[in-house]
């Protein structure tokens, strides 16, 4: 049972394309989180006389700092009712995924209680956004499996490149693991490029012209004067170091413009969250909030899943 | 209190959301992160005895080490490097002083910068300075929060070379005059003209542009060449240091590190250098668990387990798949 604050109105027949008010809300926040406090607040030192500005920066580090603590927040709400939806669909997968998301928010809450090791919250991490993945791909149509598992491949190559040094420094032996992070640097950009598959139906010409722009834009942000700024921002905050010909990342701007767009146009808003939180979440280990993130994307898209499911199971 | 006709009906909805407001600003207001790091960490554990500044210590066979890997740097012009692909780091404390060593593969020992085209091998930590409420930006940190860099050149550890080793075929006469006027770097007193100073620097900045010496140099660093072909270097300094401003450790606290290297023999120097991301530096009340070489068991039961967990993972795609009402 939904609660009343997070209930949607006019549950029908596409009620799974509409995300709950939370889940809308964190990706919201997070988007804004995500512009403000790890891209703003850290690429405004390239603003000439910065110091005659001190004072606009700090309230907009402070807005960036108030909206992380605000998705954090919402983001333990939205996780406990995406589990809640999770198991009330009464499938045995959608329960998988349940039993999975709230693994992840218990190993989490012990991390942050100081109960559970790093080793454990990053490999318990890893095992529930594969699990979580798998589960998704159950339950979606081909194209969004193609891309959850592709999703799933990126950040459980980077995260095993966490997890193996972390078994280092618990006296696992030294091993070099840093390939993984090539896999999981190609993986990544296969998800964004293959995004657009997550899109039912046709993707109107208007969403591909406004997608070719976007990719445009950002191959000439890699490959121009602040090509450099581009990468380390890339790495900051999704993840993935660069290292990629330019194209690639315009290619796959494109194709993330052209999902989140075409999902919400063709009225599949739940999966236009999801794709948003799996971006602001990012590829591989950060921390726990980022990785609540992933994990609140992806059982956003369970939810959809199982409640596209049982549309099309009532309609026999 | 009379809600706005607009809310009506809407009242436990926005008191949820000013709940929502309220903790959030609670959280902020007491700078409680629920989040916790993930990213790669290294435990500075408690050494028996002191590692002193000897890379080759016996003391840091006990220590485990993290591999970092490192990028081209491309944060700001000149951008570059990269030939670096991967640093190991250890860290131990004794006595209240905190150890880094750091090795890697560099087979040229880039030692001399006394041609214009000949630049010095060189490493670099940084850390957010004591100053710096959150995690500052990577590039040299931002204007609301500081770092703290220390670093070890390779030309300042070996000395001058005498010009005319590198100019074999230069005739000198004299120079008329040995006084510290006469060498004007010196004089204005240029860490890199004043060797006697140390091979390592403890600079300090808050955006591109700002790096500069900290008032206090209180880090010690030592650097030798080890097995074929790789370069060892050890830091120190005491964990509160001299100078409040900068960096400070404790038994129990975590903090961020990055590493960048400089590879001399490629043209490395300022800004075009192989750099790491943050790892979270974290220091240990125990000792060491002991290292030893790659061990087979535990990567073979962790691919295992990372094969296992995939296996279901594609398992429940397929018995989903199977569910009734695919769409």
């Amino acid at each position: 049972m939904l609660p009343s604050w997070a209930a949607r109105p006019g549950v029908g027949p596409r009620a799974a394309s509409h995300p709950s008010l939370v889940v809308g809300a964190l990706a919201a926040v997070a988007v804004f989180e995500l512009a403000v406090l790890r891209t703003f607040s850290r690429t405004a030192i390239h603003i000439p006389a910065l110091h005659q500005m001190a004072k606009p920066y700090e309230y907009i580090s402070f807005a960036g700092r108030f909206a992380y603590f605000l998705a954090v927040v919402l983001l333990i709400v939205a996780l406990q009712w995406l589990i809640r939806t999770c198991w009330g669909a009464k499938t045995p997968t959608a329960r998988a995924g349940a039993v999975v998301a709230g693994g992840f928010a218990a190993v989490a809450g012990a991390g942050a209680l100081g109960v559970a090791g790093n080793l454990a919250v990053d490999a318990a991490t890893v095992a529930a956004v594969v699990l979580l993945a798998g589960a998704v791909g159950g339950l979606s149509h081909r194209g969004a499996a193609l891309v959850a598992g592709l999703f799933a491949c990126a950040f459980a190559f980077d995260g095993a490149h966490t997890v193996f040094q972390a078994l280092a420094q618990e006296g696992g032996g030294s091993i070099r693991s840093s390939w993984l992070l090539t896999a999981g640097e190609v993986s990544g950009v296969g998800f964004a490029v293959a995004s657009p598959l997550m899109v039912e139906g046709r993707i109107g010409r208007r969403t591909w012209v406004l997608a070719a722009g976007v990719g445009i834009i950002t191959f000439a942000a890699f490959v121009g004067a602040g090509g450099s700024t581009s990468r380390i921002l890339l790495l900051w905050n999704e993840g993935l170091s660069g290292t990629m010909p330019s194209l690639a990342y315009g290619v796959a701007a494109a194709g993330l413009t052209a999902s989140v767009v075409g999902l919400w146009r063709s009225g599949q808003t739940a999966a236009a969250a999801a794709l948003v939180l799996l971006v602001a979440g990012g590829i591989g280990l950060h921390n726990t909030y980022q990785s609540g993130l992933v994990i609140a994307g992806l059982a956003t898209l369970l939810v959809a899943g199982a409640e596209d499911r049982r549309r099309v199971a009532a309609s026999y | 209190m009379k809600l706005p006709s607009w809310l009506n009906g809407r009242r436990r909805t926005v008191v949820f959301a000013v709940a929502l407001l309220a903790v959030a600003g609670g959280l902020q207001f007491a700078n409680v992160n629920p989040a916790v790091s993930q990213s790669v960490f290294l435990t500075a554990y408690q050494a028996d005895s002191d590692p002193g500044l000897n890379p080759a210590s016996d003391v840091w066979n006990s220590a485990p080490p993290v591999q970092a890997p490192l990028t081209a740097q491309a944060g700001v012009y000149a951008a570059g490097g990269g030939s670096i692909p991967t640093v190991s780091a250890k860290a131990l404390h004794y006595k209240n002083n905190l150890y880094v060593r750091l090795e890697w593969d560099d087979s040229t020992a880039d030692e001399s910068t006394t041609r214009v085209q000949d630049f010095s091998d060189a490493i670099a930590l940084e850390f957010p300075a004591q100053t710096a409420s959150t995690v500052p930006s990577i590039c040299m940190g931002q204007a609301d929060g500081g770092v703290n860099i220390w670093q070890w050149r390779a030309d300042s550890q070996k000395g001058f070379k005498d010009p005319t080793e590198v100019y074999t075929g230069a005739l000198v006469d004299m120079y008329p005059s040995k006084e510290a006027l006469f060498y004007t770097a010196r004089a204005a007193g240029n860490p890199y003209a004043n060797h006697e100073l140390g091979p390592t620097q403890t600079l300090v900045a808050t955006t591109f542009g700002s790096l500069s010496p900290a008032a206090v140099q209180d880090v010690k660093g030592k650097g030798v060449r080890v097995g074929t072909g790789k370069w060892a270097v050890v830091f120190s300094r005491p964990f509160d240091g001299s100078d409040g401003s900068q960096a400070r450790f404790a038994v129990g606290a975590k903090t961020d590190m990055a590493i960048a290297v400089w590879n001399g023999s490629e043209g490395d120097r300022n800004g075009r250098k192989s750099v790491s991301q943050f790892v979270t530096l974290n220091v240990a009340g125990m000792s060491a668990p002991g290292s030893k070489g790659i061990n087979s068991l535990v990567v073979v039961l962790a691919v295992i387990l990372f094969v296992g967990i995939a296996g279901i993972g594609v398992g429940i795609a397929v018995y989903g798949a199977h569910e009734e009402g695919r769409p």
